[in-house]
């Protein structure tokens, strides 16, 4: 669409939000629960630089005002926000009846599907422990969130305010009662049934940050978008590391990832062991560390993590007292390589 | 003072042998009260908005301090963690004494000349002139009038002219491009820094007697240049110590302006300035303690600033 749009003097908004990307690729933002970031991996530097490639290639505008772009006309389609109806609903009248809104475009997966996820923000209800009145609180947020209340309100403001009034409001049942056509709530709740959040975990500020800065280089200067990108993962996880210790949660070391950690400790272990344990269970323990050695290195596939799982529960059959621990860390180190696969 | 001057003051001090120094001190207090009861308001004032919260931030810059749990005392590991593990920091100094060099003394120089210059207009067009010159400096937030000016959209005015042109064939990210940023934010600096220096330069002129001038003539002074460093100067010499205390603070501590045109933070810390890496840790990362050991820092620089400007002031006019 967009050669053609722009062979007539137009262009489109897209999003710089690489969120956006990488979802709909499937990948996540982070791994290891939280302990270190996910953008070095392969498919997240393919959703970053698919995204760079899509603003440099066609010269998409970065920064423009879609209200009066959309309204001229010299920007007929873009992924804009929720609110940015209701501007347009009073700011352009002209053009009303001319324009709608529809879910947002999305990628073509393996088996034919499109998958359009879009990333929402989440907000909470926080009630705070040692309150005086519990109960009182608890009924107050029940009452609050409840689809009976938020109907009511988002139906007084576009009583109040017309079509511009249009309330984001996050409870389904509540949206599901304001004045839309029937187009337009099909719409809605398609992008409702394809929405995902991305989990808050301690760091997250930082991310955005340094994603501009490798976007922002690639569009200027032409970088690299992978490069740019790549530079910038060991300050990220040392910022997620800093917050994480500052909560007391484990951390991992810069350029560690989870599944090294434990085959690490599960390693120390079996170092640690003396005497006649060590030469009693010497054979299963090389097994475990050559189990180990294989599942870690770069061309493993799930045989080796199977191989790996394999030999833990040896080791438990053999001494369950003595190897638990290390078992343990041996199978959380299974399941971490299990999900780095993409 | 100059040495002479403490010498003959000690040896018409009295020297009592029924009191000790303290006492003595204490005695000439209690004999001023009137005075200290009337500089008592500025004091208390100045004590616990300026020196005490000074005082905190030392303390505070020894420990690790989230705003919601006790301070946790960590000794010199902030110092250390500042100068040895942050590069953003070693960029950050670089850049602000960039800009300090580059505005501090670029913009004294200027209010300088300018006022040397329009000093020899009439009255009325010398008004004119100083408002000309004055108003970036007073009018609030009006430096964001570069922001729109050097806007990334196509629409923007620079971008706009230089399309129409067909100079550049798509828009510049003016405030989001890590070329530009820094030059950008360096001329706005220049634009809003003739301030309350400047006008003090021109009252300093005004208020020369012509007879300094007559008398230098008499004595020898031949052109204006010579005019200007034999007399001019050394008469000005207060202004002109007002007006570097003014620009130093000012260049050291610019930083909402950066932050208004080009983002928070800029492009790959571009413009990124003490004062930001200072709000970076202390409003964004919650972590005061080490936010207060970069503002000691600081503090440490611009006081050393200000005694390298004392010194070298005290040279004008020999």
């Amino acid at each position: 669409m967009i050669p053609v749009l722009q062979y007539n003097k137009m262009d489109i908004g897209l999003t710089t939000d690489y969120l956006t990307y990488l979802y709909q690729m499937g990948g996540e933002l982070y791994a290891d629960n939280g302990m270190r970031v996910n953008l070095d991996s392969n498919l997240a530097l393919q959703a970053f630089e698919m995204m760079c490639n899509m603003f440099t290639m066609y010269s998409l505008p970065y920064s423009y005002d879609f209200a009066n772009r959309f309204r001229t006309g010299e920007i007929p389609i873009a992924i804009a926000p929720y609110t940015a109806y209701n501007q347009l609903v009073v700011f352009a009248t002209e053009i009303a009846g001319l324009w709608e809104f529809t879910t947002i475009p999305g990628m073509k997966q393996d088996d034919g599907t499109i998958n359009n996820t879009a990333v929402s923000s989440v907000a909470g209800v926080v009630m705070l422990t040692g309150t005086d009145n519990p109960e009182g609180a608890w009924r107050f947020i029940d009452w609050y969130t409840d689809s009976e209340f938020q109907a009511d309100y988002c139906n007084e403001l576009v009583a109040l305010l017309g079509e511009a009034g249009m309330n984001p409001t996050a409870n389904i049942e509540a949206l599901a009662e304001l004045p839309w056509s029937s187009s337009e709530y099909k719409s809605l709740k398609a992008q409702f049934d394809a929405l995902t959040a991305v989990p808050n975990y301690p760091g997250s500020y930082i991310i955005g940050r340094y994603t501009n800065f490798a976007f922002l280089s690639a569009y200027n200067e032409k970088a690299s978008p992978s490069e740019a990108l790549l530079s910038y993962i060991n300050a990220i996880n040392k910022e997620i590391s800093r917050k994480r210790e500052e909560f007391n949660l484990e951390t991992l070391e810069i350029g560690q990832t989870l599944a090294e950690k434990r085959a690490e400790q599960a390693l120390d272990i079996f170092n640690k062991l003396k005497g006649d344990d060590a030469s009693k269970y010497a054979d299963k323990i090389s097994a475990a560390k050559a189990a180990i050695d294989a599942a870690l290195a770069g061309d493993a596939t799930t045989e080796q993590f199977d191989a790996l799982i394999a030999a833990a529960d040896e080791l438990i059959k053999a001494n369950a007292d003595l190897f638990g621990e290390a078992a343990g860390y041996m199978k959380e180190s299974a399941t971490a390589l299990y999900s780095y696969i993409e | 003072m100059s040495k002479k001057n403490v010498v003959s003051a000690e040896q018409h001090a009295v020297s009592r042998k029924d009191m000790t120094k303290a006492q003595w001190t204490w005695h000439e207090i209690k004999r001023n009260k009137v005075a200290y009861l009337m500089v008592a308001p500025f004091m208390i004032l100045f004590l616990m908005f300026t020196v005490v919260p000074v005082i905190m931030s030392i303390l505070l810059s020894f420990t690790s301090f989230n705003m919601l749990q006790w301070p946790k005392f960590i000794f010199l590991d902030n110092y250390i963690r500042l100068f040895l593990d942050d590069d953003i920091f070693i960029l950050a100094i670089k850049n602000t004494l960039i800009f300090a060099a580059v505005t501090g003394p670029t913009s004294y120089f200027m209010s300088l000349f300018v006022a040397w210059f329009i000093n020899e207009l009439s009255p009325r067009v010398r008004a004119v002139v100083t408002l000309i010159f004055y108003a970036p400096s007073i009018s609030g937030s009006v430096y964001l009038i570069w922001g729109t000016l050097f806007s990334d959209d196509a629409y923007g005015w620079v971008n706009g002219f230089l399309l129409n042109l067909g100079i550049i064939d798509s828009p510049v990210l003016w405030f989001h491009d890590k070329r530009y940023v820094m030059g950008l934010c360096i001329i706005v600096a220049l634009w809003t820094s003739l301030g309350t220096a400047f006008l003090s330069f021109i009252a300093g002129l005004q208020g020369i007697p012509k007879s300094y001038y007559e008398a230098a003539a008499v004595d020898g002074i031949r052109n204006r240049w010579q005019e200007l460093w034999y007399v001019t100067l050394p008469t000005m010499k207060p202004q002109l110590m007002f007006g570097a205390v003014l620009a130093i603070t000012g260049s050291f501590g610019f930083g909402g302006v950066v932050t208004a045109l080009a983002g928070f933070p800029s492009v790959e810390y571009a413009a990124w300035t003490i004062t930001h890496h200072l709000e970076d840790y202390g409003g964004q990362r919650w972590e005061v303690g080490y936010a207060s050991a970069i503002a000691v820092v600081l503090f440490a620089m611009m006081m050393g600033a200000n005694l390298l400007i004392h010194r070298m002031l005290a040279k004008v006019g020999q």
